[in-house]
């Protein structure tokens, strides 16, 4: 019997914090809840307002293709509800790991603007792609995206279409461009779906 | 074990230098390590880990004749966990883009050596009020020493300082002030450019390497001995003869 | 979706569980001595690893149903430390052998980043249960081979004059800081093989 106590009480005891501390964990999340989906809702909003000027967005929705994963995506608006874009998040394997994208298309199909999401690439080297000089380059396109190595070519020159890639980073400037590729054509996709 | 009373500045101020948990105690090497790339997260997880330290021992203080010694441990591990999770979902719900920048760091605070260590050897066997002034004194140590590491890998790996300040401090938003960007003042003026591989983890062994080579300095200074791999009471060090 | 082959590519190399990600530091350093109980260890904490996420996974999604996923961290660190309770218990009575090859091993695993941190990232990525285990596995055999090669170093450093600020736990992080930036190396390396 003594022993039975000597198993008992301590067990009981730590019954008793687990559920202190279960109850302690169930109000924090209550109090919290709120707090945390209105966080997540600002930032999604910030980023969806980074790549394209919107009054309103509409819940994320998802396009799928059949092969593979869907596509999340937001459909933009203007005060009077008319759809003036849309915002597409695609990615690709970069160089070092995932490459995730954010990309405001408009209403005519052209690239209002880019956000990266996730970045694995080589510090100083791969991760100058997401600098503004770079992501600018995409601004304005709205067919099949080329990469160009030789520099001073190409977007350099105002050529629509024609991406420079960073000397030196040319499979994370790839993976960008695949990424923005995927945006246009999923976009395009999708309008036809809706019509 | 010595009987004299320590007293309360003491058991307060011991954390800062003379025990510092990280530079002196080697515990929590781990987040000290990961999240000291960028000083405004290094010192998310210091104001975090302060947080759970302070509200462990307090609790673990408070209930130490109710806790029986056979379930100790387990029972640590809990309360532990609890705040931790706690802390979680504050950050969380107030300062998103820290808990992001944290990752999977800010739960594994509840296995952070100091927290059960300070637990085991302090606050099971003192009052509640000392509890949390030691329980204070080693996390600003901690921060302290988290600080120091960051600096010096943000600014010479980055050429930044408080870089994204802002997602910590959110009254700051409304102000441009993000921190200083110090590398792009420079850049025009000289061609100095940031020594990338600090920010790097390869970056953060060395940072931590030199200035534990420091410390070993001031100790030898002092006669003292160098520092070794702490966490006695967390048993995760060597076992091995020396 | 990541495959198999991608995970332990990311766990061993890419994103070296210790050179990279900075989980299992204490042992890492205090264990790494000598190659013999180095190796001891790196298979110690890929068996426990690898079992913790078997044994994590189930539990995860019954929160998850639950909505109860605040409390994933009480939970998974309750089934460690009961898990490697159990294992020493077993492995002391019925296989004395590996008892006195890792027994020693076992309580320092217990509060480690590592195998927390292993079964928290399987959460986080929400990895399917043989993706769990493949990760987990992954990650372990990284630590493995981290801790390997990094006794060999420190074996090196033994024989060399080391200034006397340096000796012992500051040379230990440069020298792992060398280690770490070699790994590097392996950053392109799932791209080029053409991997998920």
């Amino acid at each position: 019997m003594q022993k039975l106590k000597g198993i008992l009480l301590p067990t009981l005891s730590l019954l008793m914090i687990c559920l202190v501390c279960a109850g302690l964990l169930a109000f924090t999340n209550g109090f919290t809840k709120e707090y945390i989906e209105k966080a997540e809702k600002e930032q999604i909003l910030n980023m969806l307002s980074s790549v394209i000027e919107s009054d309103r967005f509409s819940e994320q929705k998802e396009y799928s293709t059949g092969r593979g994963e869907p596509y999340p995506y937001y459909d933009a608006f203007d005060k009077d509800g008319n759809r003036i874009g849309r915002v597409l998040i695609t990615s690709t394997n970069g160089y070092g790991g995932i490459l995730r994208l954010v990309t405001g298309i408009d209403a005519e199909g052209k690239v209002t603007g880019l956000k990266i999401l996730e970045l694995h690439e080589t510090p100083g080297l791969g991760s100058k792609v997401n600098s503004e000089s770079f992501l600018n380059q995409f601004k304005g396109i709205s067919r099949e995206l080329i990469l160009s190595k030789a520099g001073n070519t190409g977007a350099s020159l105002g050529q629509v279409g024609l991406i420079d890639a960073i000397s030196g980073a040319t499979v994370s400037s790839g993976a960008v461009s695949s990424c923005v590729n995927t945006a246009l054509e999923v976009n395009a996709l999708i309008e036809k779906g809706a019509n | 074990m010595a009987k004299t009373k320590v007293s309360p500045l003491e058991t307060f101020s011991k954390g800062f230098v003379k025990e510092n948990p990280v530079l002196r105690l080697v515990l929590g090497t781990c987040p000290a390590l990961a999240v000291s790339n960028t000083m405004v997260s290094a010192i998310g997880m210091g104001i975090a880990t302060i947080m759970v330290l302070v509200m462990t021992n307090t609790i673990i203080s408070a209930l130490k004749k109710v806790i029986p010694s056979k379930v100790r441990i387990p029972a640590y591990i809990v309360i532990i966990s609890t705040m931790v999770t706690v802390v979680q979902m504050l950050v969380k719900a107030f300062l998103p883009v820290i808990y992001d920048a944290l990752g999977v760091y800010l739960p594994l605070i509840t296995v952070n050596c100091i927290i059960l260590g300070r637990a085991e050897s302090f606050a099971s066997k003192n009052s509640v009020a000392l509890s949390i002034l030691d329980g204070l004194g080693m996390g600003i140590g901690f921060l302290a020493a988290l600080f120091s590491i960051s600096l010096i890998r943000e600014f010479v790996g980055g050429g930044t300082i408080l870089s994204g300040i802002q997602s910590l401090l959110p009254f700051l938003s409304g102000s441009s002030f993000n921190g200083v960007d110090v590398a792009s003042a420079v850049s025009q003026y000289t061609a100095l450019e940031p020594i990338k591989i600090f920010i790097l983890p390869a970056g953060g062994f060395m940072v931590f390497g030199f200035l534990m080579a420091l410390v070993n300095r001031i100790n030898h200074k002092k006669g003292k001995p160098s520092v070794e791999l702490g966490c006695g009471s967390c048993k995760a060090c060597d076992k091995e003869a020396k | 979706m990541k495959t198999y082959i991608a995970l332990l590519v990311m766990g061993i190399l890419t994103q070296n569980f210790v050179l990279s990600r900075f989980l299992g530091i204490c042992p890492f350093l205090g264990v790494s001595r000598q190659t013999n109980t180095a190796v001891g260890m790196g298979l110690a904490v890929t068996g426990v690893m690898t079992l913790a996420a078997i044994i994590s996974h189930p539990f995860n999604v019954l929160l998850n149903n639950m909505g109860l996923e605040y409390l994933q961290t009480t939970v998974f660190i309750l089934i460690i430390a009961s898990l490697v309770q159990i294992l020493e218990v077993f492995i002391k009575r019925y296989i004395k052998a590996l008892y006195s090859a890792f027994g020693i091993y076992l309580p320092l695993i217990t509060t480690n980043c590592a195998v927390l941190g292993i079964v928290i990232i399987n959460a986080q990525e929400a990895y399917t249960f043989p993706q769990s285990i493949v990760s987990a596995l992954g990650a372990g055999l990284g630590f493995l081979l981290a801790i390997f090669m990094f006794s060999i170093v420190r074996s090196k450093i033994n024989e060399a004059h080391v200034p006397p600020s340096f000796r012992g736990m500051p040379i230990t992080l440069i020298a792992a800081s060398i280690v770490s930036l070699s790994f590097m190396g392996f950053t392109g390396i799932a791209q080029g093989l053409g991997l998920a």
